[in-house]
């Protein structure tokens, strides 16, 4: 028994365990394997060009460095594919719940009455594969913020709106 | 009775000035003190270049007097329709609008200076943006102090002082010089005598070409005494070492805290303290976010617990947001409590602890691998090493992570919940259910094989973690705490 003296049962309360969350879109897979990519080669390919060029850096520094980064690339192509599968969000009527992680696996939910506000964001490839980010901002910091991206553009609005909604029954 | 009329703009104290250019002085000085220090002691220098030093000197001390005076002249601030308006800048000019009910606390701070010539520095802070800006510099302390009333309590102007009653009742700490002494003693002392040595050290290394050819002679017999092994040399240095880390605990108590007093208010706390700064902050207790408080074997000895309460804060690491009492008796800190949560006395705490797989992953994580990279070093032999891997780390390491997790619990009422976490020390944090930002589920599958998960709730100054409880305690846990946030209709600040 977790509470003493409590006037509601514990085991009324709504229970994330049992409700079904919605997974993000599939295709939001490509985005994250180009960030993957673009953010490998920034590190990378400096110091690959300086190995070619830079006759004091031996040559298979680069090679080996090279093997790494599509190695890396390779095993985010497949990495994806399953990570994608762990995140998912739900909209309950007084709170928003986003899951992710495949082997550290966490759940963070935000209280409507929290959030400070809302904003939809779209990246340059996000756009021209009709998805958006929405990030949910509460007075917690960084630690405390919320971001879920893979959304619809609509679906990514229409909650914006739902939770803009709500936010005016509180204030 | 000072009154002012507030809603037109007005400038600061006179003094004001001095306060301003005195500041840009010592900024500007700051960064040119090397410089300073460099071209007299290079003997020649200074001489072949007498006039040029000073007359550079002077130009930058007409250039920050008229700086000072200008500034002066373009700094007004006022309330006009519940905002605090405060214009700024001569070149830039800005103006700065803050809503009456968006300020968070206003304190007032006196240096050196402001203490001589009897004014004050108030600043007022925001739970938005970083707000370093507003402040002013200079008033007259019953100016401050009306100010100050109209931006918390959102009166517009000529407010009476007759709620100034502070009577022995509402004054709950006054620490006396040997109270300071007490805590001081008990602080972490070696931490401060670690920093007092690197502070020293820096300096030394900054400007170690100096030192070395004035003390060549002292420092080389000073090597000479190091090489050969000399326990006497060895046990002075250690009690020298003692010695300077209690008298530099001392002293950073006495300059931080001095004639430290808690006063409650009506509706909060008001805080008093500093020898060369004084600072006076008044905080409202339901925009009080968290209340830390913690105690080790020594301040148990002398019945001392220190106390935090932070308030929201836009950046997680910010100090200045929170109300620290280095030392108060156990009733002082029960009664401080009970003030900031009505609900504590008569609530009924039920504790759940920490899984003993948080001490095994922990101590593999933590302790081994340490252990294992000294067995590397390279010219020592490899008995000295395992002696020093297991007495100076292994061994210590062990007893503080078991500690650690053994205190690693966390208790919850109907409103509050209080996690406690520490290994030799105890520090206990307490927080409203309320007041609670968003809330964290962590499980890994290492953690889920054995029915375990982590918890970790934010809040507006800091977030805290509870970790490898019970699954089920977990997720009860998560439900509840969501269910009190979206039930309560109470504000968070």
């Amino acid at each position: 028994m977790l509470f003493k003296n409590e006037s509601i049962d514990i085991n009324s309360l709504p229970s994330i365990d049992l409700e079904k969350f919605t997974p993000i879109e599939k295709r939001y897979r490509i985005i994250m394997v180009i960030n993957s990519i673009i953010s490998a080669t920034i590190i990378t390919i400096p110091i690959i060009l300086v190995s070619i060029f830079n006759a004091e850096v031996p040559l298979y520094v680069g090679y080996a460095l090279s093997a790494v980064l599509l190695a890396y690339i390779i095993f985010n192509i497949f990495w994806s594919r399953i990570s994608i599968q762990y995140k998912s969000y739900l909209l309950r009527s007084n709170d928003i719940l986003f899951k992710k992680g495949v082997i550290w696996k966490k759940t963070t939910a935000i209280p409507f009455n929290r959030i400070q506000h809302v904003e939809v964001k779209q990246s340059a490839i996000a756009k021209q594969l009709n998805l958006s980010k929405i990030v949910i901002f509460t007075a917690g910091g960084n630690t405390g913020d919320l971001a879920i991206s893979g959304l619809n553009d609509q679906t990514a609005n229409k909650i914006r709106e739902f939770i803009m909604g709500k936010l005016k029954d509180y204030v | 009775m000072y009154k002012a009329d507030l809603s037109t703009p007005r400038r600061q104290n006179l003094l004001g000035l001095i306060v301003l250019l005195a500041n840009s002085i010592r900024k500007i000085g700051w960064n040119i003190l090397p410089l300073l220090i460099y071209a007299l002691i290079k003997e020649d220098f200074y001489a072949n270049n007498k006039l040029l030093i000073i007359s550079a000197i002077c130009v930058i001390l007409i250039l920050l007097v008229v700086h000072s005076i200008l500034f002066y002249l373009n700094f007004l601030f006022s309330i006009e329709n519940n905002d605090f308006v405060l214009r700024r800048g001569y070149i830039n000019k800005k103006t700065i609008r803050i809503p009456l009910d968006k300020i968070q606390t206003v304190n007032t701070k006196q240096n050196l200076l402001q203490q001589i010539l009897n004014v004050v520095s108030l600043e007022v802070d925001t739970a938005g943006s970083s707000v370093k800006e507003v402040s002013i510099t200079a008033l007259r302390r019953a100016e401050a102090d009306i100010i100050k009333r109209a931006l918390i309590e959102h009166k517009n102007e000529n407010t009476d002082e007759t709620d100034e009653k502070t009577t022995d009742k509402n004054n709950l700490i006054k620490l006396s010089p040997s109270d300071l002494i007490k805590i001081a003693f008990s602080e972490n002392i070696l931490k401060t005598g670690l920093l007092v040595m690197l502070t020293i050290y820096s300096v030394y290394s900054q400007y170690r070409e100096y030192i070395n050819r004035y003390f060549a002679r002292e420092i080389n017999d000073f090597e000479n005494q190091l090489n050969t092994i000399n326990y006497t040399a060895i046990a002075i240095l250690l009690v020298l070492f003692i010695v300077l880390s209690i008298v530099a605990t001392i002293i950073k108590t006495f300059i931080i805290y001095y004639d430290l007093s808690l006063i409650k208010t009506e509706k909060g706390f008001e805080l008093k303290c500093g020898l060369l700064n004084r600072k006076n902050n008044i905080v409202p207790k339901h925009k009080i976010q968290l209340l830390k408080y913690s105690f080790n074997p020594i301040k148990k000895l002398f019945d001392i617990v220190s106390v935090t309460m932070k308030q929201a804060s836009p950046n997680d690491v910010k100090e200045k947001q929170s109300l620290k009492i280095p030392g108060c008796s156990n009733r002082i800190n029960n009664s401080v409590i009970e003030y900031i949560f009505e609900s504590y006395s008569n609530s009924h705490f039920t504790t759940h602890f920490t899984a003993k797989y948080y001490f095994i992953r922990n101590w593999i994580w933590l302790s081994f691998p340490v252990a294992i990279a000294i067995q590397f070093l390279p010219e020592i032999s490899q008995y000295t090493l395992a002696f020093i891997g297991m007495f100076g780390w292994f061994i210590p390491c062990t007893i503080a992570i078991w500690l650690s997790s053994k205190k690693r619990n966390f208790s919850i009422s109907d409103d509050i919940i209080s996690i406690q976490s520490g290994s030799l020390g105890t520090t206990i944090t307490l927080i409203e259910l309320h007041k609670i930002q968003s809330v964290k589920y962590r499980q890994s599958v290492f953690q889920k094989r054995r029915k375990l998960a982590s918890i970790k709730v934010v809040t507006a100054s800091e977030s805290i973690s509870i970790p490898f409880i019970d699954q089920q305690i977990a997720s009860d846990l998560y439900n509840y705490i969501l269910y009190k946030i979206e039930s309560s209709n109470k504000n968070w600040m």
